[in-house]
């Protein structure tokens, strides 16, 4: 993820020595500033493919709003509590290990939606369960950009509450993408059967996830 | 079962599932190894990424990370006042040409910046002894955020010339970056009112 916003403005980076991009921006104010924190809070979640590939997997078979709604605030409770205290206590875990038990939640869920705990194991694991503690992981990640971040301690508080309700909206935002997609693709006659092969693909977007996340941590962790 | 749980997925034997997650672990190993491990960190254990030309990318990006981390942890230390040109540079204008060489490694960037005031022009023509560069020509303004200014940029280049006409006081030059496998050097002859040269570091 940092790797991304580098390669933004090569030649500005190499010839100035500061950050370019959104965090170029954070570095140059200090404040209150809730709409700003808002915004990359839903740009984040919109365009992170690892919360998202996660929301994909638990709503999967969820064909029931009411439960859509329960599974995603267990979520949203989980995220939330970690990205606030891992910020206030500038908690210092590897963004690599993070990323890579993020995967890990990827594959979980996808081998949890191939029903892989009753038939290896005889027993259904909790999913609320599995989602609220994924959650928590999911927040300690968003926690680790906004430290990389170097936000300015003035507004900090008021900022990432911001920051917070952008991660929810951009977190419904895109829930309504997915569930809009999911409602024709489950009217379709293949669904059983293509349901199967697209958990297997989940489960293979999560363990590229893990490998790319261990193999950073090995090398540069 | 808890009526808010999902409903059941479709049922399978425990060989069909252990095949399965098979395929998906091969399948992340076999992408991860040729494709992505290559593009974002230039580790090529197959020699596919070389040959796709994703390596490159990986490798790229990995300098340009080491780069910025090296920038950053020389910003948080107190930079010493510009270094003078090794002969020392007229103190007021002159029109006397001066010539000067930057040597570029492989994938080496380097600045070199004339201290100008506001409005003050100076002619200037650099060329290469082997192969191309990528440049930016472009000024800033020490202790000002955001003060960068662009005068033009290329890449694939082997010389340029101009006039460079400082659109603030500041330090107004180039950057060089070498992307070819040799070793070359940049002889950079310089025209004008600048105040001093600021030599690549």
């Amino acid at each position: 993820m940092a790797l991304a916003t580098l390669i933004a403005f090569p030649t500005l980076l190499a010839a100035h020595g500061v950050a370019a991009g959104d965090k170029g921006y954070l570095q140059e104010v200090s404040g209150i500033l809730l709409v700003p924190f808002a915004y990359l809070g839903a740009k984040h979640m919109v365009t992170g493919y690892d919360h998202l590939l996660f929301l994909f997997g638990v709503i999967f078979f969820l064909y029931r709003l009411r439960d859509v709604g329960l599974y995603v605030t267990l979520f949203a409770v989980g995220h939330s509590t970690t990205l606030l205290l891992g910020v206030l206590t500038g908690v210092s875990v590897s963004a690599y290990l993070i990323d890579a038990i993020i995967g890990l939640s990827v594959v979980y869920k996808a081998l949890d939606n191939l029903g892989a705990f009753r038939t290896w194991f005889g027993f259904q694991p909790s999913q609320k369960g599995s989602t609220l503690v994924f959650g928590l992981f999911h927040g300690l990640g968003l926690a680790t950009k906004i430290l990389d971040f170097e936000v300015a301690s003035n507004g900090l508080i008021p900022n990432l509450f911001a920051f917070n309700v952008g991660v929810e909206i951009g977190q419904l935002l895109a829930l309504g993408a997915i569930l809009t997609a999911m409602g024709y693709w489950r009217g379709t006659p293949g669904f059983q059967r293509h349901a199967w092969s697209a958990n297997v693909a989940l489960m293979s977007a999560g363990f590229i996830l893990m490998g790319v996340q261990l193999t950073g941590y090995y090398f540069f962790g | 079962m808890d009526p808010t749980q999902a409903a059941p997925p479709p049922r399978a034997s425990s060989r069909r599932l252990l095949r399965s997650t098979l395929v998906a672990l091969t399948g992340a190993v076999v992408l991860l190894a040729t494709v992505v491990l290559p593009a974002e960190y230039g580790i090529d254990p197959t020699g596919v990424g070389r040959m796709i030309g994703l390596t490159e990318m990986g490798e790229i990006k990995m300098s340009l990370a080491r780069e910025l981390e090296a920038a950053e942890a020389a910003e948080l230390t107190p930079s010493p006042a510009p270094v003078p040109a090794t002969a020392p540079p007229p103190l007021d204008s002159t029109m006397q040409a001066r010539e000067l060489r930057v040597i570029l490694a492989p994938n080496d960037g380097k600045e070199l910046k004339l201290v100008m005031a506001q409005g003050v022009a100076v002619t200037y023509r650099w060329t290469t002894d082997r192969g191309v560069v990528n440049y930016d020509t472009h000024g800033d303004a020490p202790g000002t955020p955001n003060s960068y200014f662009g005068y033009g940029k290329g890449s694939g280049a082997a010389s340029d010339q101009g006039t460079l006409i400082a659109q603030f006081d500041g330090n107004h030059g180039w950057f060089w970056r070498n992307r070819t496998g040799d070793t070359l050097t940049i002889t950079l002859t310089v025209q004008g009112g600048y105040r001093d040269i600021i030599l690549p570091r």
